[in-house]
């Protein structure tokens, strides 16, 4: 058992290897790692904190999007809706152009279709006093003055109308 | 088969009386500073932020390892100032444990394992744990802690010497429990190497599968002391270094 008795050389040696080694290690090792390590601390901590900032920077544009983007639903809601309501006030507005327009054509027809009455009406007239003056003239070899005649001609016209209106009411 | 013993390999003279010859043991220790600075200088040569392969990234994590366990637990915010010599004895006792394990019993054995070596070591830290004391609260502060406050002057003076041996039994004990575990470690592996040469040829498996678990839990031993010593070194130093202390140094 060596290792039992005690020999002071080997606790002196012990000593002055050990001061070496820490003054070796300290100077040329760990003085160097210390100052990696502290280094590489400070850099995570720094990268840390720029992704503490980065990830709240994402965070608020995140809620910055969402507002945006909430609000530009908003607004296409009110778009669509505005949409609608111009698309529906066109289509009231061409119909009641298309009724206004209608009114208008038939009004116009029935104005046509009056005056062409008339003018037949008025050519009938004509041509029935011209003939009545030709039949009557015929009939009665007789010669009569054109106001007479005239007088005559509306007063069948008109007669000749008066039985076409009963006739249509009944 | 038995352990190397002591072998004078070059006389030189005394000093002071103390045989200061080189001799196989004081060659181990030198191993196991020479080892030790090689390995972490190896390990630590890359100077770049990142830790580059499994060696750099084992030895960074147990510098660290004594660094969070020994150092900031214990010696609170100046503890990266001693974080350096509580590795360089951490690396030092691992690495003399260490050496025990190597195969060849005739040469080698842990340079922990001689009872000169773990007293030095002791010695040398209670050398620095006096010193602090001494530096931060005065000679009477460090003398003081050996009487403790409010005793009658007749039971402080029964109770000083017990404080003292209390205070003693702490280096002894550090020295001791390094010296007495790696000893019989390496004595038990040694009989289980020796059971195995001389067993019967049928019983040759038993002592070679005791030795294997004894190896692995040896190895295991090693760390765990040289951790323990450097760990109860750090709770000295930090005890030096208290504040209760001061105060009571200062009344």
């Amino acid at each position: 058992m060596d290792g039992l008795s005690f020999d002071s050389g080997l606790m002196v040696w012990t000593w002055i290897t050990f001061a070496i080694l820490f003054a070796l290690l300290a100077r040329f090792t760990f003085k160097p790692l210390q100052r990696l390590l502290d280094q590489r601390e400070r850099a995570i901590r720094d990268s840390l904190e720029q992704a503490r900032l980065a990830r709240m920077e994402a965070e608020a544009m995140q809620k910055e999007h969402a507002e945006k983007l909430a609000q530009a639903s908003n607004e296409t809601k009110q778009i669509i809706a505005e949409g609608h309501r111009i698309v529906a006030q066109m289509k009231n507005e061409a119909r009641d152009a298309a009724k206004r327009e209608a009114a208008n054509a038939m009004t116009q027809a029935r104005a046509d279709i009056d005056r062409e009455v008339q003018r037949s009406m008025d050519d009938l007239k004509n041509t029935v006093a011209t003939l009545s003056f030709r039949i009557a003239r015929q009939v009665i070899k007789t010669k009569l003055d054109e106001t007479e005649h005239e007088k005559l001609a509306n007063d069948f016209v008109d007669r000749l109308k008066k039985t076409n209106v009963a006739r249509k009411t009944a | 088969m038995h352990e190397i013993g002591r072998i004078v390999v070059i006389k030189l003279p005394g000093v002071f009386g103390i045989d200061m010859s080189i001799t196989n043991n004081v060659l181990l220790l030198w191993l196991a500073a020479a080892i030790a600075f090689t390995v972490l200088t190896l390990a630590f040569r890359r100077k770049e932020p990142v830790a580059h392969g499994t060696f750099q990234n084992l030895f960074e994590g147990l510098y660290q390892f004594i660094d969070d366990n020994v150092s900031r637990d214990n010696l609170g915010p100046g503890a990266k100032a001693w974080t350096p010599l509580l590795a360089s004895l951490f690396f030092f006792i691992l690495v003399g444990n260490l050496l025990g394990m190597v195969p060849d019993p005739h040469h080698f054995k842990a340079a922990t394992s001689n009872l000169s070596v773990t007293v030095g070591l002791a010695i040398m830290v209670y050398a620095i744990v006096i010193t602090v004391d001494i530096r931060i609260h005065g000679l009477k502060g460090f003398l003081r802690k050996f009487v403790p406050e409010g005793l009658p002057r007749g039971i402080g003076l029964l109770v000083a010497p017990i404080e003292v041996i209390s205070w003693l039994a702490k280096p002894v004990s550090l020295a001791v429990r390094l010296f007495a575990n790696m000893m019989a470690g390496h004595a038990l592996l040694l009989i289980f190497i020796s059971l195995q040469v001389t067993a019967l040829w049928y019983l040759k498996a038993l002592p070679l599968v005791g030795a294997v678990a004894m190896a692995c839990f040896e190895l295991f031993v090693c760390f765990i002391q040289a951790f323990i010593f450097t760990m109860l070194a750090g709770m000295y130093i930090s005890d030096a270094l208290a504040a209760q202390h001061a105060t009571e140094g200062a009344k």
